[in-house]
């Protein structure tokens, strides 16, 4: 290739030399060879351009290349250093921002970590009111932004369009109702709290008067409609669990899938936990009323199981007792069993007046919702221990009903859906509305990240942005102003809410940016400047600095909602109650179906996250896929197995759907979490589980009552992490009552038949403990770290944060619902859920009972307790992992690692049958390379792609290797893992302090400063990680306490890892109270 | 009182150890017929299904190499099930060669020579099928020169504290010594083979691998020192390399593994099934070709009763170890035992092993049993299936039940597994029918040794009669008296 010379221009005002006349005059001719190294005459004819001298080397000499490359054993990879070097970049340092992640009515503020420009990992931002923990859903939202079925293409009627296309359909449908001054034109959007979309949609409606707005959510019930005719307009309760000492929780699992305001986990943990003897008001106490375990349920210290249909009848129980007879005909459909257990509860209720709230699910029916704000009036909640906060005004909005009614009386002629939920799949009879809009012929425009149904059917479909990936901002539930700001260009130029109502104005065009004319500034993105604007009118004028600190803080100080100025409306109550119709217990003829939001994808929003999908559920330990939930009782009754297919008949629908057994709930009630049986979404969510949204007619109609169930003869294979349900008496997990602790505070160390067994004598002086004259070979406190964990059973809720936390930090692969049934499951972390029943054993000493020698009740069943203890690796100090490899790939570091060299490893697995706990896991197969979710056809063999070895496919899908952390290794088939503690963060802290230490001798990271990703991500903070030779760290502290106990201490293992035994706080008066953690009276 | 004939106390006879008064030469024609005749039909029935059988093998491994050893059934809990149950099964048939090469020699039992041949060249097969399993089993094959000493950049040595690296060495060695003694006693016949060969490719083999044996006093009396101090060597191997396996699994913190007694229990089991296995092999062997003069039913008499014996130590073991379950009062120890027995999810396994390797050896109790060869083919069946379902009962159902309830989960075999391990059946089959035709099955020589002729007093005793042409071949001795009447 010849060089082009680029000549410097003439000046002007000098004197000019030239060659030739043609210079001079600047002929043409001339001119175009200027540029070129040899005169005219020394051009090549293009096919010896294509082909020429230097051409021809230069392939021979790249063939040679990779002829070469070829025979390599790895493909040759370079990191190529910046010429330039680009402001806050150091390759393989992370940099930090703060922002917010929109949830559905609230937002949870993060701090993302980004490498070289691609976020990977998410965490709670610590500086926000509300911050600390984040939840599975926001932890695994990262994944979603690499996601290859992400949607990203506009497409018209299911197929691909350019962007130019899909703004002019935009266009020409805004153009089209501006004639009508809007008529025609309907906007359904999701529960929001952003300013900017809720300012954009005010807009829309000045622009086209006549548009009109439909609020649409696929799990909203009718807390909000309630709350405005109870409460007043715009009147938000926000529940202050810090001063919430009893807590009754009807059907609400506000520490799993219900939002309810407040900070409900962090809060309510934070009395749990006692580590001196404690008063019983010292510590708080949860009555939890629901037909099927919930995380909150199995927090409960008094939990009884009752039917769905009869939450109304409770509510009404405890308002009459409250003085409010408003409910008195629910009331009456109360059997004895629930007048029992809530007489007891509602006297201790009445007794922490000013402390105690009762809390309704949020898909609980209107009459619930009234019947609660009633009762909080009664116990003195509000102004106490709930806030009722003043949100800003919305504009006004239509629901569900409006927008059917609309649809079949043709007033609408184009529908923009912004709601995150997918209108053709879970609306109330989605078949039918889908129908509907087909035959009025209603344009529908969709946005969103999916190509689900409504995508693939919708008139346009609108790639829509990550909120990673654009500008926006969001109130979190006590209004705190966060803006959400993006961590990285479009991967596939999508467009979020805001954009798409600007572009409805006109003011934006979607797609890619249009480059800006040579020299000139980029045009502002419209997104930005709507923010912008927005802020400007929260903080009172658009300053830099403020504005530059709420990017930095991640939200804006001060900005929280005021109090509201509010009371409750008794007669607006009363009268919502006595609309309502008592339940019926259901029969063994008519068995009722709740639908709930499940807890890997919720409403199915995030059907296409593999992270979620393959965490497994906290209850039922189900992964890839959703069951029928049936209480032991009822599952035996039916002779069912679990994955046993049955058809389950009510409102005119029939569905198969495999069964599960799931303790703790009640007879005669099926659970079906929704979200699932979305087919072709993609690789991940596409053919997973069954959609139980087809059995709801109506809106709110989350029970169904009258269900018919048959039983049929097919068995599918779940995907179950966990079979075993019993602890078969081993004091693995430990817990006892205040009073037990009360008693004796070390209780948890006398626990089980472990603590029992004399400590095992070693003939070796092994690397354990302390080093002192006695221990010469032990740990150096002195001058190295020595990390440690607590992990506090009081606080654990076991929601799978952590899990997913771990998977996004250390790049653990997902490995598919076969390998899942094949038990294989990568997580580092795994959680164990364990059922008790009550027995009287040995002694007349009640003890925890393995079922199948005893039988249990069916009452006994309903009313299991359920356990969570999270295991990782316990780093042991003297680890029998350690001493059994052959090669010395698993070692021990000074700082009390138990380290894995993973190039070292062979794969024996010796260390994973030594390990007391299972905490190793094996790359059976090569998880990272080869795509384990597809099916592969080959050699006439249908079976896992996996199964295929070399012959099978490869992952394609580079966008989730933009996911990954660069400074933990990619594990490769045939090598054994296990967390370490996020050894990376450890040794990034001590280079830092190495640092920072300079010349002095101090090499200890500054207490505290370092926390593992599980840590990081714990809601309820029951992980505390640090230096156990600092003697002011955290860790020390957690383990000074009398409930500190080590899991299987009789092996000698020295774990570095201890846990703290739950206490729970029973009501004495309650039925049942006397079997309430009987573990702990199993004492030696 | 009448001083009689019948006061003294009558001799018994011992029974002869080769039947029917065979010559020197016919025991050379005899054995030596086996590899110099065409094989008999069954021989190639056999033969063609092992080859195939092989193929499969090395089909299964390329498979789990080139995909992953998710291709197995193992899974969470369950980190060795077939491959390391195999693994134990396979060394543990090698135990009876050398048991029956070097402590029955040293021991002085003469009955060992129509045996030790053919159950020497059992145990080194056994080895190499045995040593397949952890050489394959390990997650990257390509890496396991890692367990080797060898010097290296990183510095990084082996871990000898870990029973697996204890495995490597034991087992090879035990392979090397095995080989060893196996080739040093073949030396002999393989000049009497080189000897009644037409000059040939055979010829020149056969003299290779003689070493240019000549049967000179010297090469005796140097051979017979030489077998000795082998024996002398390979006689703690056979304790060592079963009791180092065991400490595969007694050295853990696994609660069905950790256990003192796992050593003598494994070594008893492994020439349990090792005995087993030579029955099973020479049984059929001595029918089909007609060395039943040479393998008595004394023979057979004598292994069964050591079956029995080891099969008596074994039950013991499987007692002691639900005794000391019992009364450790350790409740995962205990737990162990009650699920691998009572109300785990292979309880089957457990009823199989105990019946196979408790209850069948017990038919050995009555002499006629010992002596049809019917039963002793079905009670070594049972006992080489037994001795599988042991090793899988130790390794497979204790670890489904592992110490955290929370991880518990059932393993089941895949085809891969099922047909690697049929494969190295048709492996070890193949390698003992090229055995059959190329080597001598029984060790000439040795059985010799034990004729009544080789007595240098058998002359003076003598009653029955001597071939003629034994006194041609030693002309020097047997010259003084004719036979018979």
């Amino acid at each position: 290739m010849k060089r082009n010379w680029i000549h410097p221009e003439e000046p002007q005002n000098a004197k000019r030399y030239w060659r030739s006349t043609a210079e001079l005059e600047r002929r043409e001719s001339f001119l175009k060879n200027l540029g070129r190294e040899f005169p005219a005459g020394d051009t090549l004819t293009p096919e010896e351009a294509e082909n020429g001298r230097r051409d021809f080397l230069k392939i021979m000499g790249a063939s040679v290349g990779l002829m070469g490359l070829a025979s390599c054993r790895r493909p040759i990879t370079t990191i190529l250093p910046y010429t330039q070097h680009v402001e806050w970049m150091v390759p393989g340092k992370p940099v930090l921002f703060a922002t917010t992640m929109p949830r559905c009515g609230g937002a949870t503020p993060l701090v993302v970590t980004v490498h070289e420009g691609r976020p990977t990992h998410l965490s709670g931002n610590p500086l926000h009111p509300l911050g600390g923990g984040i939840d599975s859903f926001a932890q695994a939202s990262v994944l979603d932004l690499y996601d290859p079925d992400r949607s990203q293409k506009p497409l018209g009627a299911g197929k691909a369009i350019s962007w130019a296309k899909a703004n002019e359909l935009i266009a020409a449908a805004a153009a089209d109702a501006k004639k009508s001054s809007g008529a025609g034109l309907g906007i359904v959007v999701g529960a929001t709290t952003s300013p900017t979309y809720l300012r954009l949609l005010g807009e829309i409606k000045t622009a086209f008067p006549q548009a009109k707005l439909y609020g649409y959510e696929a799990v909203g019930g009718d807390a909000q409609a309630v709350n405005k005719e109870v409460l007043g307009a715009g009147v938000k309760p926000f529940v202050k669990f810090s001063k919430a000492m009893r807590i009754l929780a009807l059907d609400c699992d506000f520490l799993g899938v219900d939002p309810v305001a407040g900070e409900p986990i962090k809060e309510f943990t934070k009395h749990r936990a006692k580590e001196t003897k404690a008063a019983e008001n010292d510590m708080n106490r949860l009555y939890v009323l629901e037909n099927r375990y919930t995380l909150t349920g199995g927090m409960a210290d008094h939990r009884k199981a009752i039917p769905a249909a009869l939450i109304p009848a409770a509510a009404a129980l405890i308002a009459e007792q409250l003085g409010d007879a408003s409910g008195k005909a629910l009331a009456a459909s109360a059997p004895q069993a629930l007048k029992d257990w809530i007489a007891p509860a509602v006297r201790d209720l009445i007794d922490n007046k000013g402390t105690a709230v009762v809390l309704a699910g949020s898909r609980c029916s209107a009459e619930v919702h009234a019947l609660v704000a009633s009762i909080n009036n009664a116990l003195g909640a509000y102004g106490s221990a709930i806030d009722l906060l003043q949100e800003a005004p919305k504009p006004d909005m239509g629901d569900f009903a409006a927008l059917q009614a609309d649809v079949s009386g043709g007033q609408l002629k184009t529908l923009v859906s912004l709601t995150p939920a997918s209108l053709f799949y879970d609306a109330p009879d989605a078949a039918a509305f889908a129908k509907l809009i087909t035959e009025k012929g209603v344009k529908l425009v969709h946005v969103g990240s999916l190509l689900n149904s409504t995508a693939l059917h919708a008139a346009v479909h609108i790639p829509a942005a990550h909120y990673l990936e654009a500008w926006g901002d969001v109130r979190a539930a006590d209004g705190s102003y966060s803006i959400v700001q993006p961590m990285i260009a479009p991967l596939y130029d999508g467009a979020s809410e805001n954009d798409v109502l600007l572009a409805l104005l006109g003011r934006k065009k979607l797609g890619p940016a249009e480059k800006p004319a040579d020299g000139a500034a980029p045009a502002e993105d419209a997104g930005y400047t709507a923010v912008r604007d927005t802020f400007a009118q929260v903080a009172g004028g658009l300053d830099e600095s403020k504005w530059n600190f709420t990017l930095r803080d991640g939200f804006l100080k001060g900005s929280a909602y005021a109090r509201a100025n509010a009371s409750v409306n008794a007669a607006a109550a009363g009268t919502i109650v006595s609309k309502a119709k008592a339940g019926a217990s259901p029969s063994d003829e008519a068995i009722e179906v709740v639908l709930v939001p499940s807890s890997g994808v919720y409403d199915g929003r995030y059907i296409n996250n593999a992270w979620l999908q393959e965490a497994p559920d906290p209850i039922t330990k189900l992964t890839w896929e959703n069951a029928a939930w049936v209480g032991s009782a009822t599952f035996k009754r039916l002779g069912l197995e679990d994955g046993q297919h049955i058809a389950i008949r009510a409102n005119g629908v029939e569905i198969e759907i495999p069964a599960i057994e799931a303790p703790g709930h009640v007879s005669n009630s099926i659970t079906i979490p929704l979200g699932y049986g979305q087919n072709n979404v993609g690789t991940v969510g596409g053919e997973k589980g069954v959609n139980g949204y087809v059995m709801r007619r109506l809106p709110g109609q989350f029970v169904i009552s009258g269900a018919k169930v048959e039983v049929l003869g097919t068995v599918a294979e779940l995907a179950i992490t966990q079979t075993q349900n019993t602890m078969e008496g081993r004091a693995v997990y430990r817990e006892g009552t205040l009073e037990t602790f009360n008693k004796d505070t070390e209780f948890a160390q006398k626990t089980g038949m472990d603590s029992h067994i004399p400590e095992n004598i070693s003939f070796y002086k092994g690397q354990v403990g302390k080093k002192d004259t006695e221990n010469p070979d032990g740990f150096d406190y002195e001058t190295k770290h020595q990390w440690g964990m607590s992990i506090d059973l009081s606080k654990c809720i076991g929601c799978t944060a952590c899990i997913v936390a771990c998977q996004s930090e250390n790049n653990i692969p997902v490995v598919g619902k076969n390998q899942v049934r094949k038990g294989r499951l990568m997580q580092w972390i795994r959680m164990d859920r364990y059922f008790a029943v009550a027995k009287t054993g040995i002694n007349n000493v009640a003890q925890e009972s393995t079922w199948a020698e005893d039988n249990p009740t069916p009452e006994q069943l309903e009313n299991a307790e359920m356990v969570h203890q999270p295991l990782a690796c316990q780093q042991c100090e003297a680890a029998p992992c350690e001493t059994v490899c052959p090669v010395n790939a698993t070692v021990h570091t000074d700082d009390g690692l138990n380290a894995m060299a993973y190039n070292r490893c062979i794969g024996t697995r010796y260390c994973a049958n030594n390990c007391p706990y299972t905490a190793r896991r094996f790359n059976w197969f090569d998880y990272n390379k080869r795509n384990p979710l597809v099916e592969t056809e080959k050699l006439g063999i249908k079976a896992n792609n996996l199964y295929f070895g070399p012959l099978g496919e490869k992952r394609e899908d580079e966008s989730i290797r933009l996911q990954r952390n660069p400074n933990v290794t990619v594990r490769m088939r045939g090598v054994i893992e296990k967390c370490t503690y996020c050894v990376q963060r450890l040794e990034s802290a001590k280079i830092l302090q190495k640092q920072v230490q300079r010349d002095s001798k101090n090499f200890r990271v500054p207490t505290d400063s370092v926390k593992t990703a599980c840590q990081q991500s714990c809601p309820a903070d029951a992980i505390v990680f640090g230096d156990l030779a600092d003697a002011k760290s955290s860790v020390n502290i957690a383990k000074a306490s009398p409930r500190n106990y080590q899991v299987l201490k009789y092996i000698g293992t020295r774990p570095r890892t201890s846990y703290l035994a739950r206490l729970r706080n029973p009501n004495k008066n309650m039925p049942g109270a006397e079997n309430i953690a009987v573990w702990s009276n199993n004492q030696y | 009182m009448e001083a009689s004939a019948s006061n003294t106390p009558r001799i018994l006879d011992r029974e002869p150890l080769v039947l029917n008064n065979r010559s020197y030469s016919w025991i050379t024609n005899r054995i030596c017929g086996i590899v110099e005749n065409k094989q008999p039909a069954l021989w190639w029935i056999l033969f063609v299904p092992s080859v195939l059988l092989t193929g499969l093998m090395v089909f299964c491994f390329a498979y789990l190499i080139s995909t992953g050893v998710g291709v197995w059934g193992q899974k969470q809990p369950v980190a060795w099930a077939w491959d390391i149950t195999n693994f134990v099964f396979w060394i543990g048939i090698g135990h009876a060669g050398t048991l029956i090469s070097a402590i029955l020699f040293l021991t002085r039992q003469k009955w060992r020579t129509s045996v030790n041949r053919a159950a020497e060249a059992m145990t080194i097969f056994a080895v190499m099928c045995a040593g397949l399993f952890p050489a394959f089993h390990v997650g990257r094959v390509w890496m396991v020169w890692f367990l080797a000493p060898i010097p290296n950049a990183n510095a990084i040595w082996q871990n000898f504290k870990s029973p697996l690296l204890w495995d490597v060495f034991a087992v090879s060695t035990y392979f090397s010594v095995s080989l060893v003694f196996w080739f040093l006693g073949l030396v002999p016949d393989l000049a009497t083979l080189r000897d009644r060969c037409r000059p040939g490719l055979k010829k020149f083999f056969y003299g290779l691998f003689a070493l240019g044996w000549r049967g000179g006093n010297r090469h005796w009396s140097h051979y017979e020192t030489a077998y000795m101090l082998l024996a002398a060597l390979s006689t703690p191997l056979v304790l060592s390399v079963h009791s180092v396996v065991s400490f595969d699994f007694a050295t853990s913190v696994v609660p069905g593994w950790h256990t003192t007694i796992f050593p003598p229990y494994f070594v008893a089991g492994a020439i349990f099934g090792g005995f087993a296995m030579v029955l099973t092999l020479m049984i059929p062997v001595r029918r089909i070709y007609g060395l039943d003069d040479l393998l008595t039913p004394k023979h057979v008499d004598n292994m069964a009763k050591i079956i029995l014996l080891t099969g008596t130590i074994v039950g013991y073991a499987y007692c002691m170890e639900l005794f000391m379950a019992y009364y450790s009062a350790n409740p995962y120890e205990a737990a162990a035992f009650t699920l691998r027995g009572l109300t785990g999810p292979s309880i089957w396994a457990y009823a199989l092993m105990f019946s196979f390797n408790v209850f069948a050896p017990q038919l050995f109790w009555y002499r006629p049993f010992r002596h049809n060869m019917w039963v002793v083919m079905f009670v070594c069946m049972c006992v080489n299936m037994g001795m599988w379902y042991e090793r899988y009962v130790i390794i497979a159902t204790t670890l489904e039940r592992h110490m955290t309830p929370g991880s518990w989960g059932e393993y089941s075999a895949t085809w891969v597994d099922q047909w690697t391990f049929v494969g190295t059946f048709g492996f070890f089959m193949m390698l003992f029918l090229l055995f059959l035709r190329f080597l001598p099955v029984i060790a000439i020589g040795e059985v010799k040794g034990v004729l009544p002729q080789s007595d240098p007093h058998f002359d003076d005793h003598a009653e029955k009669g001597i071939q003629e042409e034994d006194l041609m071949a030693y002309p020097d001795r047997h010259v003084a008296k004719p036979i018979a009447a």
